[in-house]
């Protein structure tokens, strides 16, 4: 009984961890829709470090910071280092090296053609459904803003 | 519960939608004849208590002199070991939460509750505190005063997903490491700038991730110390990673406002009054 129930219950982090890695693989081919798919259509994002600016739905917030990222660095790619379950949080955490090099403005800075590495967390929680329900993203901002001022 | 010195401290686990924000529930009764003091060592946690019987002062660790504590109170960090001046018959119930929790549950940022303890009222209005405060009053059975408490916080959270932000995970990750993890380590596992993080978790916590790093260390320890008939006090240097013994007593001393040995002998009789209970 005990065993079934373990069984189950890492089948459905694996499940969890699966759709995390869909995520950025549409991340990666730049394929909103198919990222946005992945979430409840009342999921919320949090792009901590833009405070409000980067709070509220996915499919708004999230979809137009994703769109504006992607226009802004063409080459915009991820890499996944790390993928952990969170028992207590119930949520994935994720590290993630995202990269990209600038060639229009963004948040107010003019594009340089300077490119940015820079490691972030996201954070997964899930509804029954294994749909995503929130989306918590951590990066050192300052960073990412002196690599792209130079 | 009869006669004098006799005390009952009994812990509750919450439910797993309280668990990511609460250590424990808590129930105290005590009896005294006389007047009497117990000592505190900062613990890392902030709390939410109701007290029902007899009043009871506190002497916080920067004070001075003894002040009356509110029937109904938060509790923000301590940074050093406080007083509680007990007599009549004690009653408390009470909430002890993760250090970021008031914030993220009841929106009530503990920036200025360093060493301090406020009415309840501050933080969630006049009139819903008078009225939890009255129904747990009302109330004779453990139980059901868990399950009113339980239920306000259910309500609290309402929203609390935006109220989330770096210093909840950080408390986690500190408490884990029971205050061993060095701020590089904890900004590298965070992936955030120090200056956001330390802007973050002063606004929640109402201390710096590196002082709050020490006081949990030393809470730890502190706990050893109380609860351990016999110490290995050099594996306790080694573990708390401190450089040597000396920097071990002195930063033992500047929260506890004893020595590691006094503080273990002042504790033995404490812990012993409520073993005896238990048993009896």
């Amino acid at each position: 009984m005990k065993t079934t129930k373990l069984v189950q219950e890492s089948t459905s982090v694996m499940e969890m961890k699966g759709i995390c890695l869909e995520f950025f693989s549409a991340y990666q081919e730049k394929d909103i829709a198919r990222m946005l798919n992945l979430c409840t259509t009342d999921g919320l994002v949090f792009f901590e470090p833009l405070e409000e600016l980067g709070t509220g739905l996915i499919n708004e917030v999230g979809r137009h910071i994703w769109i504006t990222l992607m226009d802004c660095f063409p080459d915009l790619d991820n890499t996944v280092m790390q993928l952990d379950w969170n028992e207590e949080a119930n949520a994935v955490h994720c590290r993630v090296k995202i990269f990209g090099t600038q060639q229009k403005e963004f948040l107010g800075i003019a594009a340089q053609g300077l490119r940015f590495d820079s490691d972030h967390i996201f954070i997964f929680k899930f509804d029954d459904q294994t749909k995503i329900r929130e989306i918590r993203i951590l990066w050192d901002h300052e960073n990412f803003l002196k690599q792209l001022i130079g | 519960m009869e006669g004098s010195g006799k005390l009952t401290y009994s812990k509750y686990s919450p439910d797993v939608r309280l668990s990511p924000f609460l250590i424990c529930y808590y129930f105290f009764e005590a009896k005294f004849d006389d007047v009497k003091i117990i000592q505190s060592p900062p613990t890392g946690y902030a709390a939410m208590t109701f007290n029902f019987i007899s009043d009871y002062d506190v002497c916080a660790g920067v004070d001075t002199e003894f002040t009356p504590s509110p029937s109904a109170v938060i509790i923000g960090q301590q940074t050093k070991n406080y007083k509680l001046r007990l007599s009549g018959h004690i009653q408390q119930i009470g909430v002890v939460f993760k250090p970021t929790a008031i914030a993220t549950l009841l929106n009530y940022p503990l920036k200025d509750m360093v060493d301090k303890r406020v009415a309840l009222e501050m933080a969630i209005g006049e009139t819903e505190s008078r009225l939890l405060f009255e129904r747990l009053k009302n109330e004779s059975r453990t139980d059901y005063r868990l399950a009113l408490i339980h239920s306000f916080l259910l309500e609290a959270m309402e929203g609390y997903e935006k109220r989330m932000n770096v210093a909840d995970l950080a408390s986690d990750i500190i408490l884990k490491s029971h205050g061993t993890i060095s701020i590089e380590e904890l900004l590298d596992q965070l992936c955030v700038s120090r200056r956001h993080l330390e802007r973050k978790f002063t606004d929640k916590v109402g201390l710096t991730p590196k002082q709050y790093c020490r006081i949990v260390r030393m809470a730890h320890i502190s706990n050893i110390v109380a609860h351990h008939e016999e110490i290995d006090w050099q594996d306790l240097v080694f573990k708390g990673g401190f450089h040597d013994q000396n920097h071990f007593i002195k930063d033992f001393k500047a929260l506890n406002n004893l020595s590691p040995v006094k503080y273990h002998q002042e504790h033995a009789e404490l812990i012993r009054l409520l073993h005896n209970n238990k048993k009896s």
